[in-house]
């Protein structure tokens, strides 16, 4: 039995790794946490969860100061999507009572290794400037971004596929109570097709309104114990902040190749849980 | 003779500053819209300077507030075991925003650190409230919509 002296800095550790790929990968920081605080500290999976969210919040706070003064972030892209997470979570809070989470997690699952088999298949770093969606342009979300050859042009395809897997990534949010970071970075960099860093920071960005809608209701039935957030908070900001000044200086296909090493964990860890009886 | 008018239409309509040469010229056709997009891009960065500065507030202020509370926790009950295996649920003076702040203000550690972590989660939240209000400065209707819809859905999930 350890201290909470000693529960606190070990939490901080990995509080502190977990802010910093999931700020850097865009999946946010619950990926890591719930499962290191269920499985190597025993902890409660309702306080796991409660900060865990906690940690997304936070690595999306950290990262997006940083992403967005370095000019990766599409912030009107951001805001447009919350739109569709929002209509989706507030759906997904609606019909938890009628889906059976083991259906859906598994389903989520199967489509997490499937993206991660599609994302391995080569493409072109930079997008192509052709076919952009003419909503795009209206509502104003094409952008750039920078680069080792400098501010690099990008256009906005498939808005409307794109909403609609954001709102589907809103109800699985709503109903498990999860950031749904995986889900968006490949809305953004499949059906988008948006240059990699700016779907990862991007859906960074939108992480923490997505957490925020569940937290009020976490809190009040009393799943976020402040011991517990404590270090993971001072953890996680520290940890996405560094994420994001690591950003520039990291090639493309190695973020690739650690998103899709830890969608797979995601996927194996969803897995289990669900036969397991955890879900 | 040429009469150039300049109109600084920051104020008025924000979306971009135009000089307009009097003389029909091709060159001044693309001056204006060069001047027109630079300014764009100029707003552009605006935005998006005031919503990462005020994250960076919100951030300094919860984790500041969490160290402090934090720091007082450690050193008070550091030595204490740590109990997380089984779920008892938070006091009711932790659930709610109220009673963690006047609680807070009488110094207890736990209320303190759950302070902390209230602005935190509050910080995306009035993110999206604080760039209503810039777009609405803006008259960017479309985008006024989309931030108070966000934050509708937000408070409504807030209390409900």
């Amino acid at each position: 039995m350890v201290n909470i002296l000693e529960f606190s800095l070990l939490v901080w550790l990995a509080s502190f790794s977990a802010g910093f790929f999931g700020s850097l990968t865009g999946l946010g920081g619950g990926v890591a946490i719930v499962p290191v605080l269920t499985t190597l500290f025993g902890v409660d999976i309702r306080y796991a969860a409660g900060a865990s969210l906690i940690s997304a919040i936070a690595t999306s706070c950290g990262g997006a100061s940083a992403y967005i003064k370095d000019g990766y972030t599409n912030v009107r892209l951001g805001i447009f999507l919350e739109v569709a997470t929002t209509i989706g979570a507030l759906i997904g809070a609606s019909i938890a009572y009628f889906v059976t989470t083991k259906s859906l997690t598994i389903l989520l699952a199967i489509v997490l290794l499937y993206s991660a088999y599609l994302s391995v298949q080569s493409e072109p770093e930079y997008a192509t400037t052709d076919l952009s969606d003419p909503l795009a342009a209206d509502l104003k979300l094409n952008g750039n971004y920078p680069t080792a050859e400098g501010l690099m042009p990008y256009q906005v395809r498939d808005v409307p596929i794109g909403f609609g897997l954001m709102m589907l990534a809103g109800v699985l949010s709503g109903l498990l109570g999860i950031g749904s970071g995986a889900l968006k970075v490949l809305a953004m960099d499949r059906a988008m097709q948006l240059p990699f860093k700016v779907s990862t920071t991007t859906s960074n960005f939108t992480i923490g309104v997505t957490a925020a809608v569940s937290a009020g209701v976490y809190l009040e039935r009393g799943y976020i114990d402040p011991g517990l957030s404590m270090p993971v908070m001072l953890g996680v900001l520290p940890g996405a902040f560094l994420g994001a000044k690591s950003l520039a200086g990291i090639k493309t296909q190695l973020l690739k190749v650690i998103f899709n090493f830890l969608l797979v964990l995601m996927a194996f860890k969803i897995i289990y849980d669900g036969f397991s009886g955890r879900i | 003779m040429d009469r150039i008018d300049s109109t600084d239409s920051q104020q008025n309509s924000p979306e971009y500053q135009s000089i307009i040469l009097t003389e029909d010229s091709k060159l001044g056709q693309n001056l204006n819209l060069e001047l027109e997009s630079t300014s764009l891009i100029q707003n552009e960065r605006q935005l998006e300077k005031s919503i990462s500065n005020f994250v960076k507030v919100g951030i300094i202020i919860a984790s500041s507030i969490v160290l402090f509370g934090g720091t007082l926790y450690l050193v008070h009950h550091g030595a204490e075991p740590a109990n997380y295996d089984y779920f008892r649920g938070e006091p009711s003076v932790l659930r709610s925003p109220k009673t963690v702040l006047e609680s807070a203000l009488i110094g207890d550690v736990l209320s303190i650190i759950q302070l902390g972590i209230l602005v935190i989660i509050i910080t995306p939240i009035a993110r999206v409230a604080l760039s209503a209000l810039i777009f609405w400065e803006r008259r960017d209707w479309a985008y006024v919509f989309f931030t108070l819809f966000v934050l509708t859905g937000l408070i409504y999930s807030l209390i409900g």
